[in-house]
């Protein structure tokens, strides 16, 4: 593995090793007085953050500080699409500087793709557009590892906005990948055309949906899409596809309920199910951390020093 | 001008002839000899009436870092033609006389190929208020097509007055088909590729839409309607049924869409960004036997350049477009079926005399015949090219086939008798 652009171009080999590795990293720091290994001293990790998120930069950045790296955050609030420095010069500048590895969140799908071209380090994908978010993903598997005793046989339900979500594409691929049954729930209008060869189950109607699953997965879903025309209001978004307490009665007992965050609450979830034992919220944003220092050093030190 | 004699082309695919070529014109046509005269061997190759682009943007006035009218007419010269039609949306936008006259002028002082402006439908290509189509009409630059290509003349009231308005004196609409609305945002074909790349989709719908309500009306205005790189396979449909009813609408369609697909997006590489989009495996089949078939009159190249800090860069932040001159004549005898026993006669239709046809140019798309303009090409059917995008000769690099190898090259190509390429090398002095 020399970037991590997709769950897509994981092998399964590859994203169990990644989640093994994960469990490693939990276990060599969890409980130690200072949190910190000392696998990726010497060695610069670049935030280039083209969208604003503290969460997924603040993760990535604990993660890469607890391998003992540099870290530069880069926040780049214009790119070329607002007629800033091109991304391709950013590119080269991070080039000059001897980044060696450079994590990207861009509005743009397929932009860590491109920096591939014009760097020589790692390219870890943050989320790009509606594309692609894998550490995410990743993460998510590692939860559901961890709550559920494993992926292989689960089903689980992803549920919302799939159109926009760059979450649901990277779950898809991997979750299936590690033997999962994934379902793919959510008004048709914020379904992709064209989807009958992916390896899901689609659904219309949540309520049916949720039998026999393991985790339902709830998507953030932006207020502002009904003037689009996805959906007429948001009460009518939330009456149909919001997982409120009704609903969570609905589930097997052992299921979980997670969410990428951050939350709408009482739209896409409801605020006494966000707070409730069976979400795992808090956890996926903690595991967040093991899944990128595994990710980054796997990346930078290709397994070798392990 | 000394004479020019061709020896032994095979005219069209026709069988071999002598074509002497004398003040610009043929002189005679048969197994011929000639003192003084320029002797060109075209021995092995093959003669065809030079080729006409419907569709060429040539960047020039405004966006000279990527195209000029010389750059782009030597690239026109490269690939075979002698007559380019220039769209409108240059900066200022073609959208009166003296832009238009301003544009031919250019290419004629360049000499490599004649340019026919297109002028813009609307004002600024703004799509709300008619341009001075009359004002072009009657200028030095006897413009008959306008187009708002970049842009879908999306307002019916506006189709439907330019239609009534160019109808006076044979002009004609080429549209860009695309509802706007359906199109927000839109960076590739709207399908499987689309839905798992994440970049928002471009619906074949939003294409089909605008033929349909186009064809209806041209046949409730009488007037005549060229559509634009038709990109899908029921725009086929459409066009197929509006010619068999009688309705004048004519059609083209670009080499890119005649071979590449939407799979290419996969690279997220924006040289294979372009508006209409890249399109399905099956599309391009049903394009294939479209043109073949003549349900598609022409092929167009929609060549257009562009700098390189506009292709190198994220996909949605490009400009859509790729270069097409060049490459051109090479996949449409791919499209038709070639290179082995191609079918010169079909090349000749769909890239010369079709296209003249639909553009008005009278002295262009002719078969050697004693008295016709000498504006031809010869190409060796049997030699191949690798692309490279910097031995093009146009000023941009976003090609999409850099690397591919492709079938058949450009010996020479006359412009009124005077070489503008021989021995498949661009000549310098090209003044008539």
């Amino acid at each position: 593995m020399k970037h991590l652009l997709t769950t897509k171009e994981l092998t399964r080999d590859e994203a169990e090793l990644i989640l093994d590795v994960t469990e490693q990293m939990a276990e060599a720091v969890t409980g130690r007085e200072v949190p910190k290994l000392p696998a990726l001293r010497g060695r610069t990790v670049v935030n280039l953050f083209y969208e604003d998120s503290t969460r997924t930069r603040t993760s990535f950045e604990t993660a890469a500080k607890r391998l003992s790296a540099d870290v530069v955050n880069f926040a780049a609030k214009t790119s070329s699409v607002n007629k800033g420095e091109s991304l391709r010069d950013t590119a080269l500048t991070l080039q000059a500087m001897g980044a060696d590895a450079v994590v990207i969140r861009h509005p743009a799908a397929g932009a860590p793709q491109r920096l591939t071209e014009w760097l020589d380090g790692a390219v870890l994908n943050a989320g790009d557009g509606t594309h692609a978010h894998p550490t995410q993903a990743l993460l998510d598997a590692y939860t559901m590892k961890r709550r559920l005793g494993g992926i292989e046989g689960r089903t689980v339900a992803i549920v919302g906005d799939i159109l926009h979500s760059r979450v649901a594409r990277s779950n898809v691929w991997l979750l299936s990948k590690l033997g999962a049954n994934v379902r793919l729930v959510g008004p048709p209008t914020l379904l992709p055309k064209d989807i009958d060869e992916w390896p899901v189950e689609i659904g219309y109607d949540l309520d049916a949906s949720l039998k026999g699953v393991d985790a339902v997965m709830m998507l953030r879903v932006q207020r502002e899409r009904m003037h689009a025309a996805f959906f007429p209001t948001a009460n009518e978004y939330a009456r149909l596809y919001g997982l409120d307490e009704r609903r969570m009665t609905l589930l097997p007992d052992h299921a979980i309920v997670m969410h990428p965050g951050p939350m709408n609450r009482g739209m896409e979830i409801a605020a006494t199910v966000a707070d409730s034992p069976r979400a795992t919220i808090t956890e996926q944003v903690t595991n967040g951390v093991w899944v990128r220092m595994a990710v980054l050093y796997l990346l930078l030190t290709n397994g070798e020093t392990r | 001008m000394t004479d020019l004699l061709i020896k032994s082309a095979d005219i069209v695919g026709k069988g071999r002839q002598d074509v002497l070529v004398r003040d610009g014109r043929v002189a005679e046509i048969g197994s011929l000899t000639a003192k003084d005269a320029q002797i060109v061997d075209a021995d092995g190759l093959v003669l065809l009436p030079g080729l006409v682009d419907l569709h060429t943007h040539l960047r020039e006035p405004g966006r000279e870092d990527a195209e000029t009218v010389y750059s782009g007419t030597r690239a026109a010269a490269k690939g075979g033609y002698t007559a380019v039609c220039a769209m409108a949306n240059s900066y200022p936008v073609a959208d009166t006389a003296g832009v238009v006259e301003q544009v031919a002028a250019l290419g004629k002082a360049a000499g490599y190929a004649d340019v026919q402006p297109i002028g813009a439908v609307s004002i600024g290509l703004e799509g709300k208020q008619l341009a001075e189509i009359g004002a072009m009409a009657h200028s030095a630059a006897k413009v008959r097509m306008f187009s708002d290509d970049g842009h879908c003349v999306s307002d019916p009231i506006l189709m439907r007055r330019a239609l009534e308005y160019v109808r006076t004196f044979g002009g004609l609409i080429a549209q860009h088909a695309e509802e706007p609305r359906l199109t927000e945002g839109a960076q590739m074909n709207e399908g499987a590729v689309s839905a798992e790349l994440g970049l928002p989709g471009w619906p074949a719908v939003a294409e089909e839409a605008i033929i349909a309500r186009d064809v209806l009306l041209a046949e409730y205005t009488g007037a005549r309607v060229h559509f634009c790189h038709v990109s899908t396979a029921r725009s086929v449909d459409i066009i197929r049924e509006a010619k068999a009813r009688g309705a004048k609408v004519t059609a083209e369609v670009c080499p890119h869409h005649l071979l590449l697909t939407d799979e290419a997006a996969r690279t997220y590489d924006p040289v294979y960004k372009v508006n209409p989009p890249l399109r399905r495996e099956s599309d391009v089949a049903v394009l294939r036997g479209a043109l073949a078939e003549g349900v598609i009159d022409a092929v167009a190249t929609d060549h257009a350049p562009h700098a390189p800090q506009d292709k190198d860069c994220e996909w949605a932040a490009a400009r859509p477009g790729m270069l097409g001159l060049e490459t051109a004549l090479s996949i449409t005898v791919l499209a038709l079926g070639g290179p082995a026993g191609a079918d010169w006669d079909a090349v000749a239709e769909r890239t010369s005399r079709t296209p003249a046809r639909i553009a008005g140019l009278e002295a262009h798309g002719r078969d050697p015949q004693p008295g016709t303009e000498a504006n031809f090409t010869l190409v060796d059917p049997a030699a191949t090219w690798t692309v490279v995008p910097e031995g093009l000769a146009s000023l941009s690099r976003n090609t999409p086939y850099a690397g591919m190898e492709l079938p058949v090259t450009v010996q020479a190509t006359f412009l009124r008798g005077r070489a503008t390429v021989l021995n498949g090398k661009i000549e310098e002095e090209t003044t008539e």
